[in-house]
């Protein structure tokens, strides 16, 4: 039995790596959705969600294990199903079946652009099998090499979140349920992004740099982009799904930047720019389950997703709000925690450059390393935006006022992710030698040995030093802390309202005026307007839209509105007719296909 | 041994000292004001004075106005450990300079949080400042520490210094590194141009309206944590940038002199402080982009300048 499983699954490290993403990160989410499910208990059948959650980590697992482009196609199929039926779960609600539709057709977009990929690989290999296909990557000519790199960023992009197609990312997180939410942004997005360093680093072999540093590009630049919408959000969840987009961004643009080193011939950096990706790869999953988890308990507790209508949250659910805490720090790359840990190797990636590649493409590297810092002020900006308004303070609403005591297994599963948290940023050394590993083993650069100066420069014992001496300086403040506040009053009071006494909750910063400065200079592209109404009291109503929504999306469906009213003409309702459509299309699909073998 | 017992001198005297040099700040501002001004012990009378004191806390407060100030002192002060001040190595494990600077991150992270947890207006709006600048920031901290790479080959701030100290001459992008470094330190540190720290006016307050809701010891945390944190940037900014003199080996009268050395730079950068913020005004919030993508700028062509020449 075992041995069968050997030979037919994909049994190297790069897909050992994710079957072990996916198993730790699924463990806590399970645990937390025996206590989440309990809010659908009255409306919706449960059985349904158990079993399609469970066929849906089941498929990840079996598309990371897969070693047949056949067995991996349908595996995804099956994931990319059965994560809709997860999304459209309050199918009752009419704007989530919306947002499901949409979600479905983006990820049959993906869908069919992979299959024309798989079937290109095995018309130019004549293989299905992945291992076969690995050791034919050299005999891949550039264009053949050209046309599967394209359709593997559009392909696994489209699953991932790249721009332009990410926007299926913020319509279907806020519908789906906040564990489906949680695994389909920490689990799902990250089988894309093994798909595709299956694809464009094992199955091409080298490629010229100008892929990488295309794919760099739109990596930083679904990076930027996305975390200045996030940022302006004011629906909790779709906040954090655009910060989804962005950390895939993020993570695509130091693919790209391996890719660019390995042409180069630097396999030793190569090596260690994909370690970082894969690294943040998992952090990124660690993390935004957390955050996700800890909408769904806002959620849970009060019913709404929208921070404005929230505050004062840490009263009334304590532990949550450490766990949010926490994952706030790590998205935040707050030292000793694991976003800071990856965050900082990928600094570090993309400052190598200098002085070793052509310095046009050096400068341009440089330009994306510095928008990505930007990027990642922007997420501590977005980051206390969700944390602080929405837990902090007093409530803005009676919907912050009354909430729901949440179940101690949702509380169990935010924990366990908390843990990770804690633990991936702080033993980040061995973690990190550890993916290298398996980077090493993705390119082929097992027998070249590291010298100790390049690692000491990535992954020192600097953040377990630093966690240390933290941690002794707190000892030793909270000991001086102890000495001096002894005999000392602590009185409680009102919040000083600079002589201003009646301080009310509204009067608080909202989350849009919080992040109102960002919206401004950010403008066009946040698609930021405000308007003033007068009218007996003055009102400011500020809007933000997704502008490739509006500028991409819409001319493309209002064009395919204009041909299917076009087409409407051939549609006489006789069923000869049709059938006549039939063996016509079977006829030129033969003939097609023929021609494509 | 007598190594270690350098690495845990240095920071003690910088963490001493820093209110002490605070305090000169000020009296300088004062001079160039043409008013006696406080004595520069002036700050450490004042932490004493809060420390002495009881406390208010806000009845809206959480574990962050708990914990909070207590962690932004954590976080500068263990940064001092990890820096060199007058003595370096030519290598060492620890002081990864992205490590460093991202520690200070916690004091602008958690102090956002204490401006947000005690349901006040000033608050929020503070913290809404101070993350739309420190975000603004964080690019030209990039290109710095890109210029000191392309420099040293060494992203540890001890070899950074090292190898800078015994450079010979260094190309003019230098000097713009330099200045780009400095604007980010006004920039992080709630200096002039950005922020006056020393208003309580609504207006122009970031820093200070953060932590309107603290009192007692938790203030005193907060405000030595805020003037260990400059005299941490400009540590680095001398040692980066201008680390003649410091001491590379154990004996008394290099170290003497290295230290004599590091008082004199960090005299000459507060002067150019105090000057600064004599002679300006704050600029308006939506100016403050302007100024700081002009040290990214500038930050870019010391790239360049040191890449080509």
């Amino acid at each position: 039995m075992f041995e069968f499983f050997y030979n037919v699954a994909m049994t190297d490290w790069l897909s050992i790596f994710f079957v072990i993403l996916i198993i730790l990160i699924t463990i806590p989410i399970l645990i937390y959705s025996v206590g989440y499910v309990k809010e659908f208990v009255q409306n919706y059948s449960l059985k349904y969600i158990y079993i399609m959650m469970i066929l849906f980590i089941l498929s990840m697992i079996g598309v990371v294990l897969s070693s047949n482009i056949i067995v991996f196609m349908i595996f995804w199929e099956i994931m990319s199903i059965t994560s809709f039926f997860l999304v459209i779960y309050e199918y009752r609600n009419k704007e989530n079946l919306d947002s499901g539709i949409m979600y479905f057709v983006m990820t049959h977009i993906s869908g069919l652009v992979l299959m024309i990929m798989f079937a290109l690989i095995f018309k130019y290999t004549n293989s299905f099998d992945f291992k076969e296909i690995i050791n034919y990557a050299d005999k891949l000519t550039i264009n053949q090499k050209t046309i599967i790199f394209i359709l593997a960023i559009i392909g696994f992009g489209a699953k991932a979140g790249l721009m332009p197609l990410h926007a299926w990312l913020p319509k279907a997180h806020p519908a789906a349920p906040s564990n489906v939410s949680a695994l389909m942004s920490g689990v799902m997005l990250k089988i894309a992004i093994y798909g595709f360093v299956r694809v464009a680093f094992m199955f091409l072999g080298d490629v010229p740099y100008s892929y990488g540093i295309a794919l760099m590009i739109i990596g930083t630049v679904t990076a930027i982009i996305c975390i200045l919408n996030a940022a302006a959000q004011r629906n909790m969840k779709k906040l954090l799904a655009y910060s989804s987009a962005e950390n895939i961004g993020l993570i695509f643009s130091v693919l790209g930047l391996a890719i660019i080193f390995k042409s180069y011939n630097m396999p030793i950096l190569a090596t260690l720019a994909l370690t970082a990706g894969l690294f943040h790869t998992i952090n990124h999953a660690i993390f935004k389950s957390l955050l996700f988890t800890a909408a769904g308990s806002v959620l849970y507790a009060t019913g709404t997703r929208n921070i404005n209508e929230l505050g004062g949250l840490y009263k009334k659910m304590k532990f949550a709000t450490w766990c949010a805490f926490i994952g706030t720090a790590a998205i935040s790359a707050i030292p000793p925690l694991n976003g800071f840990a990856s965050e900082i190797s990928i600094f570090m990636s993309f400052i190598q450059v200098v002085g070793r590649i052509d310095s046009i493409w050096m400068m341009v590297i440089i330009l994306c390393g510095s928008i990505l810092a930007l990027t990642s002020g922007a997420v501590m900006y977005a980051a206390v935006k969700s944390f602080g308004i929405t837990y902090l303070g007093e409530p803005r609403s009676s919907k912050a006022q009354q909430t729901h005591k949440i179940p101690i297994s949702m509380n169990i599963g935010m924990g366990l992710l908390s843990v990770y948290a804690i633990v991936f940023g702080v033993l980040s050394k061995f973690i990190f030698e550890y993916i290298i590993k398996i980077s090493q083993s993705v390119m082929n650069t097992e027998k070249i040995s590291f010298d100790r100066g390049t690692l000491q420069n990535f992954v020192g014992w600097d953040i377990i030093i630093m966690t240390s001496v933290i941690i002794s300086v707190t000892l030793v403040i909270l000991l001086i802390d102890y000495i001096i506040s002894r005999n000392k009053t602590s009185t409680i009071g009102n919040t000083w309202g600079c002589g201003f006494n009646e301080a009310k909750p509204f009067m608080q910063y909202s989350g849009s005026g919080f992040t109102q400065p960002l919206c401004k200079i950010a403008g066009s592209v946040v698609g930021y307007k405000k308007t003033v109404v007068k009218e007996g009291t003055i009102l400011i109503r500020q809007k933000v839209a997704d502008m490739v929504e509006k500028h991409f999306y819409i001319p493309i469906m209002k064009f395919v509105d204009y041909i299917a009213t076009k087409i409407k003409i051939i549609h006489y309702g006789k069923i000869q007719i049709y059938i006549a459509y039939i063996i016509i299309s079977l006829i030129v699909a033969v003939i097609w296909v023929a021609k494509f073998i | 041994m007598s190594t270690y017992i350098i690495y845990i001198i240095q920071p003690l005297f910088l963490l001493l000292l820093a209110p002490l040099f605070i305090g000169i700040l000020n009296k300088t501002k004062a001079c160039f004001r043409g008013y006696t001004g406080a004595s520069i012990f002036q700050l450490y009378y004042d932490l004493s004075k809060l420390i002495k004191k009881g406390e208010v806390i806000s009845a809206s407060s959480s574990f962050v106005t708990k914990i909070g100030p207590l962690l932004t002192l954590v976080a500068a002060v263990s940064c001092a450990f990890v820096i060199p001040v007058f003595y370096t190595s030519r290598e060492s494990i620890f002081g990864n300079i992205f490590v460093i600077f991202f520690t200070l991150g916690i004091i602008k992270f958690v102090t956002s949080l204490i401006g947000l947890d005690s349901a006040s207006t000033f608050g929020g709006m503070g913290s809404s400042r101070e993350l739309f600048i420190s975000m603004l920031v964080e690019p030209i901290m990039f290109v710095v520490v890109t210029f000191l790479f392309i420099e040293t080959k060494s992203f540890n701030i001890f070899t950074i210094a090292s190898t800078n100290s015994t450079q010979l001459s260094f190309g003019p992008g230098h000097v713009l590194a330099a200045l780009a470094f400095f604007i980010l330190v006004l920039a992080e540190n709630a200096r002039m141009p950005l922020d006056n720290p020393e208003t309580h006016l609504e207006l122009t307050m970031v820093h200070e309206a953060m932590i309107l809701d603290l009192s007692g010891k938790r203030l005193a945390f907060v405000e030595l944590a805020s003037a260990i944190k400059l005299v941490l940037f400009l540590t680095i900014l001398i040692n980066g940038f201008l680390p003649y003199g410091i001491a590379m080996e154990f004996n008394l009268l290099t170290i003497a002199l290295a230290l004599a050395l590091y008082i004199v730079k960090i005299m000459i950068l507060l002067f150019a402080i105090a000057l600064l913020e004599t002679t300006m005004a704050k600029f308006r919030l939506f100016k403050v982009p302007e100024l700081l993508t002009f040290a990214f700028s500038i930050g870019i062509v010391s790239i360049i300048i040191n890449h080509y020449m």
